[in-house]
């Protein structure tokens, strides 16, 4: 990405550099947009009038399998970070692209389990469980899909020429963003599919 | 330091007033009544005020004076909120399943004005109502008198304007007792010949029934889309229905 | 317009149309910060009819003037407009135009993103508004509180404008509130420490901290709303087993944050003001400044006092009635350094000086009649009533006695000339007094039994006396801002020349010419004291007795009173001497981007039926037609040379 600046180019008084900064701060919001979203689950939690409850349509083995190749992509962005720091751009990628599959099987992977709950009788509209539930692993699967987005516009300007080991930073601050995205499902994961009903 | 002693000051004390807010004194001997908000108007229940009976009324309460009288509060559409001034503080009506409670206790006989204090549509500004505190004795009477049914009128103005009740299908909305009107849309209009006030405390129950008349032949000019619809009935018809309302006491 | 142009440094141009497009595409912090403050302006007078029209209504008992369908959309846009629209749009209008030179910068940190947070705010506050031309201009409130916004109860339009029209003012904000924090992080002048930054730009700071991480809440309450409204969904549905109090909790802890965002910056301008017009350093800048942090550390704590009447129970009132005290505390500390700024200080009472004393006046109040509300039982009386909106119109209304100090105080700054100071305190006197006279009755109203929002009282309870005196009173606040506006406009015609330092004032801003040139510095100063322009013209401890006649005149040798030409336009070359001072190209890519959210949220409303005066699944077309657009520009924006 391009970046403009005024005469002070260089100089920022703390050393941060300022994208880094913004993508910290603004995850630091996202903290509160995922929180509300948590919050507004647990206050709901055990209140549905009607079924489908959670014990009747989570598959805790199929979810695993998702989160584990999520986690995966954590690794691969790493490591995408890691390979454009040391200049080696076909490495670059080839972690970028691993990144962009893992994370599409995530979200495939959600599709397919959630047209599974719709078949069993879950819905947006059918009870509070419903409602809660899709809408808080909806926004984070939108999150992601923006993820893939971003991480496949990188590896197309990498193969425009347009990405070199000069724009370092940008793929970190983009693996700043996927990390956390990651983060926010160990922790949807965790008190939604794992703490008991 | 000392804005911090200031603070101490004024919350210490205000601690036990909230704690006895919340907690009704003379729970064994209070009355219990439950208040349902509606957009725009108020449901008042006496449950069990005898053996498996319940009386149910609107926009007036009327209670014992010098009696604690504790109030369950919900409401059938959005959040009101019951504040009578005089009386106590407010507490919220709230749909669903929170169920709030306040309690209170008339040392003085008389009228008391009430107000719905949450913003709650188009017709919040005239959802009032009454607490009419007599006293113990006065009270009893009335709860006898509302457990058996009004005479139905015979003859006369009273008479038409029970037929017209049904005819005109006040009936599909209204509940009168111990008659085959039984809706349960609008308020329950058992006793309306004597509470003070006419569409949720905002016209005066006068004796000539010009309340009850200005009411009933245009609810919409007096409380704009209110649900109670302008039916455009004649003159005549409104005198008939207002002369057999008058008996409901 | 070529008038304004003179007045802030832009020669006239060839052509109307290249001008306009300079505008369009501007990235220039000052810049932005005008049209953030042309637009706020506009919906003060906007706000401040609105407000005219419900004390008409209320001036007599059983009023007919308006019916009850439109008062409740007039007293709900009056909140929305004051609170959204005019001081968080002055909010922005100072940040851009104060912040930078405060800190001895040439821009922001990322000038794009501060377009794209006008171009938002503009077009979000449209959004808000254009329930108007519906007929169902926002109706449920300010604080719109549920199941009054689900779309069984309210089919029409309006809580779906509320709902749109607050989710785009919210993308405004925290993307405002991200780039300021990196700009006040990252870009001060060499040797200006965080202790040595004036005290506004640390207001500026800690609200922009709040704004995004308050922000988001309100953004989760909204979505919920317009869930239930478009999908079916049970967020605030009690026939579910919804409970409607969630969303009063998520909103509230948005809301109450979301005060402090209103009233820092106004306190952060007051401590600009006071020592500049005492002509003493600011008393206790240290205890300022923690007191600004500790304030909005705890505003999270708070929340729940808004909601004192909706039966959380004893323990948890008695909490939150315990945390309301607390958060009172810093802003005593605040009033007691003020107070101590002004002892002994060798009082200047200017315009700005008379409009910051008086917020203190009313803030204080204000802050009285809050103690009031934070003592529970009391509350249980007050909450509802006129009562609580006399607590907060002396609060919030009292910002808008901040913001007229900052517009005289600033003013000079971006149009070379002075306001006429006749005027200056004939507004003055007009508006304290009719600010008094409309509000203070309140306080007995409440206390007398008002319920608030509601269109109309009966008569024979007592209060027509002073609903007529508080309606009559109001216009004497509109004449105020009348006098303000003639004011304004006098001095952009043929007010006196201001040049750079009309106050005598402390802080970096002062040093450079008025209107500021496009690189705002020609050499970025070197900071090495607080009030650093003070020390540089009566020395660190005040020994010169007067400032040396060099340092009166501006460091880049330009005389007062030249327009220096706009040169920011232009790619690559400013008007520096010396350095080769490289600028911020314009873009067109933020209007875009805005543009697109906005029509993407319109869009969103209008997926409603047609029945209501939506557009039924036609809306999707909107919809994808705004994603399109917000995707291209995104890209564009990522792509564009850096220039």
């Amino acid at each position: 990405m391009a970046h403009v600046h005024g005469a002070a180019e260089h100089y920022t008084s703390t050393g941060i550099h300022p994208s880094k900064l913004l993508m910290w701060l603004f995850l630091g919001s996202d903290c509160f947009f995922f929180g509300s979203l948590i919050a507004t689950y647990q206050a709901y939690r055990g209140q549905s009038l009607t079924g489908p409850h959670p014990h009747e349509i989570f598959n805790i083995p199929y979810t695993s399998i998702s989160a584990f190749v999520l986690l995966m992509s954590s690794l691969t962005m790493a490591l995408a970070v890691n390979s454009i720091r040391l200049g080696n751009m076909p490495a670059t990628r080839i972690w970028l692209l691993l990144t962009a599959m893992l994370g599409s099987i995530f979200v495939g992977g959600q599709v397919f389990e959630f047209t599974t709950f719709v078949h069993k009788g879950l819905t947006l509209e059918v009870n509070l469980f419903g409602t809660t539930f899709f809408v808080l692993t909806g926004f984070h699967g939108t999150h992601v899909t923006v993820g893939i987005l971003i991480l496949l516009s990188l590896l197309f300007a990498s193969l425009l020429g347009r990405l070199t080991p000069r724009q370092a930073l940008t793929v970190e601050v983009a693996g700043l963003y996927w990390h956390f995205v990651d983060i926010v499902w160990v922790v949807i994961f965790t008190v939604v599919y794992l703490l008991p009903y | 330091m000392i804005p911090t002693l200031i603070v101490a000051a004024i919350v210490v004390p205000s601690v036990p007033a909230i704690f006895s807010f919340a907690h009704p004194p003379d729970e064994a001997g209070a009355l219990r009544v439950e208040v349902v908000g509606h957009q725009w108007w108020w449901e008042f229940r006496y449950p069990n005020i005898a053996p498996g009976r319940t009386i149910t009324v609107a926009n007036d309460l009327r209670i014992p004076v010098g009696r604690t009288v504790i109030a369950q509060l919900t409401s059938a559409d959005v959040i009101h909120s019951f504040w009578v001034p005089k009386l106590s503080g407010k507490v919220d009506v709230i749909p669903g399943r929170q169920v709030n409670q306040i309690w209170f206790n008339a040392r003085e006989p008389g009228e008391y004005y009430g107000w719905c204090a949450e913003f709650c549509g188009v017709q919040h500004a005239q959802m009032r109502f009454r607490v009419t505190a007599v006293s113990p004795a006065e009270f009893e009477a009335w709860v006898r008198a509302r457990l058996s049914p009004p005479p139905e009128p015979k003859e006369g103005l009273a008479r038409q304007g029970f037929e017209l009740f049904g005819s005109r299908g006040c009936g599909g909305c209204h509940t009168i007792e111990g008659t085959p009107y039984q809706g349960k849309v609008g308020p329950n209009l058992t006793n309306i010949g004597e509470r003070p006030t006419v569409g949720a405390g905002i016209l005066p129950n006068d004796p000539d029934g010009q309340g009850l008349f200005r009411w009933i032949k245009d609810p919409q000019a007096v409380k704009p889309l209110t649900k109670m619809p302008t039916l455009g009935l004649s003159d005549d018809d409104v005198r008939a229905i207002v002369a057999y309302l008058k008996t409901l006491r | 317009m070529a008038t304004l142009g003179r007045a802030v440094g832009v020669t006239p141009r060839p052509s109307f149309w290249a001008y306009l497009w300079s505008w369009i595409t501007t990235v220039d912090h000052k810049r932005i910060g005008i049209m953030y403050g042309v637009t706020t302006f506009a919906y003060l007078i906007i706000g401040g009819l609105e407000a005219l029209l419900i004390r008409l209504q209320l001036s007599r008992p059983e009023n007919t003037f308006l019916d009850p369908e439109t008062y409740n959309q007039i007293f709900t846009t009056h909140g929305l407009t004051m609170i959204f629209l005019v001081v968080m749009g002055f909010n922005g209008t100072l940040f851009n135009l104060v912040v930078p030179l405060q800190i001895g910068a040439r821009d922001v940190a990322y000038p794009r993103l501060n377009a794209f947070s006008y171009w938002m705010f503009l077009f979000g506050s449209l959004v808000l508004n254009l329930g108007w031309l519906w007929g169902h201009a926002p109706d449920v409130g300010w604080f719109g509180y549920a199941p009054l916004t689900e779309v069984n109860i309210n089919p029409g339009l309006g809580p779906d404008f509320y709902v749109m029209g607050l989710q785009a003012l919210g993308i405004s904000s925290v993307a405002a509130g991200l780039n300021f924090v990196a700009t006040v992080i990252n870009h001060r002048a060499p040797g200006m420490s965080l202790f040595r930054m004036p005290v506004f730009t640390w207001m500026a700071f800690i609200t922009s901290f709040l704004m995004i991480f308050a922000l988001p809440v309100l953004a989760i309450a909204l979505i919920e709303v317009m869930f239930d409204r478009l999908f079916g969904t049970n967020f605030f549905n009690p026939a579910a087993g919804a409970n409607p109090i969630l969303w009063q909790h998520l909103f509230w802890i948005f809301g109450h944050p979301e005060v402090y965002i209103l009233v820092l910056p106004a306190m952060g301008v007051i401590s600009e003001v006071l020592p500049v017009f005492s002509r003493k350093p600011l008393f206790g800048y240290p205890f300022i400044v923690f007191s600004g942090i500790f304030i909005a550390l705890l505003s999270y704590g708070v929340w729940a006092h808004h909601m004192f009447a909706t039966g959380l129970g004893p323990v948890a009132n008695t909490v939150f009635g315990i945390t309301t005290m607390l958060i009172g505390i810093p802003t005593g500390v605040k009033i007691f350094n003020w107070l101590a700024t002004l002892w002994r200080g060798e009082l200047k009472l200017k315009t700005p000086m008379l409009f910051a004393l008086a917020f203190i006046a009313v803030f204080t109040v204000g802050g009285i009649s809050g103690v009031m509300h934070a003592t529970v039982p009391s509350d249980y009386q007050q909450t509802d009533t006129y009562f609580v909106v006399a607590h907060f119109h002396y609060v919030v209304a009292g910002i808008v006695f901040a913001i007229f100090a900052g517009i005289y105080y600033w003013w000079p700054k971006y149009t070379n000339r002075l306001l006429d100071e006749g005027l200056g305190k004939l507004h003055f006197w007009l508006f304290f007094l009719g600010f008094n006279l409309t509000f203070g009755p309140m306080h007995l109203l409440g206390l007398w039994g008002m319920p608030r929002r509601q269109y109309t009282y009966p008569a024979g309870l007592g209060w027509d006396f002073w609903n007529a005196f508080e309606s009559a009173s109001a216009f004497l606040m509109a004449l105020g801002t009348l006098v303000f506006v003639i004011n304004a406009v006098k001095s952009l015609r043929s007010g006196a020349p201001a040049g750079n330092d009309p106050w005598d004032g402390r802080t970096l801003e002062w040093m450079i010419p008025s209107p500021p040139p496009a690189y705002n510095f020609a050499e970025i100063p070197a900071v090495s004291h607080r009030d650093e322009f003070w020390a540089r013209k009566y020395g660190a401890h005040g020994e010169r007795a007067q400032a040396p006649a060099a340092s009166r005149r501006p460091l880049s040798g330009h005389n007062p009173g030249d327009g220096d030409g706009y040169a920011s336009d232009n790619p690559g070359h400013g008007d520096g001497h010396g350095t080769h001072i490289h600028l911020p190209n314009p873009s067109y890519y933020p209007l875009i981007v805005a543009f697109g959210i906005a029509l993407g949220m319109f869009g969103a409303v209008m997926l409603r039926p047609v029945e209501v005066g939506g557009l039924g699944p036609l809306g999707w077309a909107l919809v994808g037609l705004g994603a399109l657009i917000t995707v291209f520009g995104s890209y564009g924006w990522s792509f564009e040379p850096a220039g």
